[in-house]
């Protein structure tokens, strides 16, 4: 596993055969559909919304109580 | 900052977008709770840091990208309790920035300019990110694959394009 986060590299996982991906803003942008790209942004959404629903860990949500602990506020507003 | 219970409150009902992205980023739902983890206590170490409530999720996401990054946001594609295959492996194919900025644009919503100040960059990256990313996707998965890929009932196997039915 790689230590760090290097620069913003889109050539290692991007599209070789795709110039748009080298990072130069002045370089031509990859063109969608409208229709292709609220298809990919409903099947994101969907996922994401998926994964949303699966249960939250119990040991989470009593990590998140125990700011209760941390910081006594008695002026909620 | 003071914490009352109502932003306790928040930061709980927070959890499953924290763990939502963490998976996406990573793709595996065991490091995301510890990415999660992580990101609670920091909080817990220094809650007069924590944001306040208008910008919670904002914060919590910032925190919880850093984190990410850290660690190296290499995708693991081995492990997968989803069900999501398909999209998942076509999501981490992407390179980190590009998967974190659809995440935050496409999934959570957000501004290219809120998506900006998480991902410690400007909005036209974050633009072009999502632009290059969506492209990207179209071509992993294919135009066919769309009307599926998402879906929640979709079986396993069902989303390649030339898979049967």
């Amino acid at each position: 596993m790689s230590k760090g986060t290097p620069a913003i590299e889109p050539n290692q996982n991007g599209d070789a055969t795709n110039p748009s991906v080298l990072g130069d803003e002045s370089m031509a942008e990859p063109a969608l559909s409208p229709e292709i790209a609220a298809r990919i942004g409903e099947s994101l959404r969907l996922y994401y919304d998926r994964m949303m629903r699966e249960p939250v860990p119990d040991h989470l949500i009593r990590l998140v109580d125990r700011l209760n602990d941390k910081v006594s506020a008695p002026d909620a507003d | 900052m003071p914490i009352d219970p109502v932003h306790r409150r928040e930061m709980a009902a927070l959890l499953p977008n924290l763990l939502a992205f963490a998976t996406a980023m990573t793709g595996c739902p065991a490091r995301a709770e510890g990415l999660v983890r992580g990101a609670i206590l920091r909080a817990l170490d220094d809650p007069a840091g924590i944001a306040p409530r208008s910008s919670l999720r904002a914060w919590l996401l910032t925190v919880l990208r850093e984190r990410i990054h850290t660690e190296g946001a290499v995708p693991d594609t081995g492990d997968h309790a989803s069900g999501f295959q398909d999209i998942q492996e076509a999501i981490s194919m992407l390179s980190p920035e590009q998967r974190e900025s659809l995440l935050l644009v496409t999934a959570e919503g957000l501004g290219y300019e809120d998506a900006a100040r998480i991902c410690r960059t400007d909005a036209a990256t974050i633009r072009r990110h999502v632009l290059v990313g969506s492209a990207r996707l179209n071509e992993i998965l294919g135009p066919m694959a769309w009307h599926d890929a998402g879906r929640s009932d979709a079986p396993a196997g069902h989303l390649s394009p030339g898979s049967a039915p």
